[in-house]
């Protein structure tokens, strides 16, 4: 049977046929290539030739872009050396990380156990290198109230659908004392981020710290199930924008979504019963203690006394403590360092409080430099 | 002689060329189904089978169901291809028939293209500051929680956005109607209104189904406007103001944070199962529409 091109119609459909069988063959081989050889089957790595030498590439998450994109944009005009930063989520920056495409990672929830055992498997040894601090803000909406007064138990109770209105008992409790404010019989309207975050990983984690029935029921993570009253909203700028709109809304957004769209912002009790307001003093304030020599901690789940704000997170560099790797050079190795050692002196720091990032505390920095101190090339170290 | 022979060559490889470009789209699509149901299935004993029957979406425990999502898209699909069908109808005949040529209908061709190119963030800002408002002010008067978003919402501009593609084939075949079988029907004495109703649409009907069928599959697909409004709750909506979740919106919303590789294949799964239900029922579509007429 022929076609009027003159084609057997039986041909079409082998041809098909084996256009899958190779799209699949390649898929399956690329697959396991990928599984022995630790992620060799990655385009990008390629494309990393056709940079100058001195590009440096990195990917991670979005909350430091803004800051990283200025770091990196001085660091150029500074060093000649080009910084090329894909903001695509800490969950993409663990992942390129650990296949080797990119030179560093970046993210805002550190590595846990299980992943740093993930890690090791391979045969990978993970350094994290504190930058900044951000911190994660609980705004509201509710007219003729400033003030407000939160603790982690009572947000635990909103979010999880307990407490459901304004004058709640719960509420009132930590708000008494004041002269004519009082808080209206309105419904709360809990707004949550509805796209997987490092911000909702901080609150959670802190709600975790607070409740145990959180604990329990809801959990820690970037993504959670929400009680079915609570409202969805895409990104920090989503969030802003619903806390805005609706009378008796609460959300959590980082801290310079709340500064610059001017909402009003809860005061949250830390581990010493004080009640603290966000600010680049009391985020740096959150990190002043003594931290684990590999800098994973989890301010937002830890006792943060004094004058610490506890809703308060590290923002983390990953990067590999054997540099060589995936036929790395020594310089490619030593420029990486010695941009990280640029973030954290004082030429990088001082870029993080005009954008709202607290800069880290002194301790907190030598750590961090201490930690950086002990990448390797081979057996040298750099 | 030899001038014949590259002729014929020529022929061959112009014929090699059309074959080549016309089994590209279906490659590429069974590729892709390929690659995304090899991630999936990788971790499918850990997903489990409940993934197609449970509406429990819970990444904390790596719990994972779809159903909610299926529900949600088709929900929006259809409730926005309802909201548009008269405003695509009209337009085509408007634009098609009535006022055919005139420098009216050219107009409203553009701005329509206009309309198709509007990028759909742009979209979906606009329903975030415009839509929601309104949308509270009445939930409010009713008495209903001042979400602003939700299904209904997401469902209103969904129409706006997908309208363009109906209405256009619509004037297009509209436009092609003979015009010896619409003066034979003014002949006998019809209206302009039974002139449309009894020749033009019957002749024109199956490029009009085929422009609903087009916008059903752009609103079955459509991510990031719809994300923006239908208020993003794994859960069935409880009224006409509801907040639920899509397929595409899920995977907008968790796809770049998803950290265990059971979480990344669960999501992966849901564009795998979105291609797939999208298929059937475009199959099935078509079908019924077939069996109809």
């Amino acid at each position: 049977m022929k076609d009027s091109l003159g084609f057997k119609k039986n041909m079409a459909y082998h041809i098909l046929f084996l256009c899958i069988v190779l799209i699949g063959i390649n898929q399956v081989f690329h697959k396991k290539q990928g599984q022995e050889n630790t992620g060799a089957a990655d385009g990008r790595l390629e494309s990393r030739h056709s940079y100058s030498y001195s590009d440096i590439l990195g990917a991670g998450a979005s909350f430091p872009f803004p800051l990283y994109a200025k770091m990196f944009e001085a660091y150029r005009s500074e060093h000649k050396v080009r910084v090329n930063y894909q903001s695509i989520g800490s969950g993409g920056g663990v992942r390129q990380i650990r296949v080797q495409t990119i030179d560093f990672g970046a993210t805002d929830a550190h590595l846990d156990d299980k992943q740093i055992a993930l890690f090791k498997s391979e045969g990978k040894e993970i350094l994290h290198i504190p930058i900044v601090l951000g911190a994660v803000v609980v705004a509201y909406n509710l007219k003729g109230f400033k003030n407000l007064k939160l603790n982690g138990a009572v947000l635990a109770g909103i979010y999880s659908g307990a407490i459901k209105k304004w004058d709640d008992e719960k509420i009132q409790s930590l708000n008494s004392n004041r002269n004519g404010e009082s808080l209206p019989n309105k419904n709360i309207i809990a707004v949550h981020r509805s796209d997987g975050s490092g911000t909702t990983f901080v609150f959670s984690d802190f709600l975790g710290f607070s409740s145990d029935s959180w604990k329990r029921n809801v959990g820690i993570g970037k993504s959670l199930k929400w009680f079915r009253g609570a409202l969805g909203a895409k990104g920090n700028e989503g969030v802003t924008q619903q806390i805005k709109n609706i009378p008796g809304a609460i959300g959590y957004i980082s801290l310079n979504y709340a500064l610059s769209a001017k909402l009003p912002i809860a005061a949250i009790q830390n581990a010493d019963g004080k009640y603290i307001l966000p600010s680049i003093k009391s985020v740096s304030e959150a990190a002043s203690g003594q931290l684990p020599s590999d800098a994973r901690v989890r301010l937002s789940g830890t006792a943060t006394g004094g004058k610490g704000y506890p809703l308060s997170t590290f923002t983390w560099i990953l990067v590999y403590k054997q540099q060589a790797y995936k036929g790395r050079s020594v310089k490619q190795a030593k420029e990486l360092k010695n941009m990280l050692a640029w973030m954290l002196q004082a030429d990088g720091q001082s870029l993080a409080s005009p954008l709202f990032y607290a800069p880290l505390p002194k301790k907190a920095a030598l750590q961090a430099k201490s930690i950086l101190s002990r990448m390797l090339f081979n057996r040298q170290n750099l | 002689m030899k001038s014949m022979m590259n002729r014929k060559r020529a022929d061959r490889l112009f014929r090699g060329g059309l074959f080549g470009a016309a089994f590209l789209i279906p490659a590429v699509l069974l590729g892709m189904l390929l690659s995304l149901g090899i991630i999936f299935f990788d971790e499918f004993s850990e997903i489990g089978f409940q993934y197609f029957f449970s509406s429990d979406w819970d990444p904390v425990n790596e719990r994972y169901g779809i159903i909610v999502f299926v529900v949600g898209t088709f929900l929006t699909m259809f409730l926005a291809l309802g909201f548009s069908i008269p405003f695509s109808l009209a337009i085509s005949i408007f634009t098609g028939e009535i006022m055919y040529g005139t420098k009216i209908a050219t107009l409203i061709s553009q701005l329509l293209s206009i309309i198709s190119a509007i990028p759909s963030v742009v979209m979906g800002l606009c329903g975030l500051f415009v839509l929601t408002p309104i949308m509270q002010d009445i939930q409010l008067a009713l008495g209903y929680p001042p979400y602003g978003t939700g299904f209904l919402s997401a469902s209103m501009v969904l129409a706006i956005m997908i309208l363009p593609f109906s209405a256009f084939l619509g004037r297009e075949v509209i436009s092609l109607v003979p015009k010896d079988l619409k003066e034979a029907a003014y002949g006998l004495g019809a209206t302009r209104l039974e002139v449309i109703r009894y020749v033009i649409l019957p002749y024109a009907k199956s490029g009009i189904i085929s422009g609903f069928m087009i916008s059903m599959s752009r609103a079955i697909g459509e991510t990031i406007a719809v994300t923006m409004l239908i208020g993003n709750s794994n859960y069935f909506p409880q009224n006409i103001f509801g907040t639920t979740n899509t397929m595409a919106s899920v995977m907008a919303n968790e796809f770049s944070e998803a950290g265990s590789d059971v979480y990344f294949s669960a999501i992966v799964g849901i564009g795998f199962s979105l291609i797939i239900i999208s298929a059937l029922f475009s199959l099935t579509a078509r079908k019924i529409i077939k069996n109809f007429y």
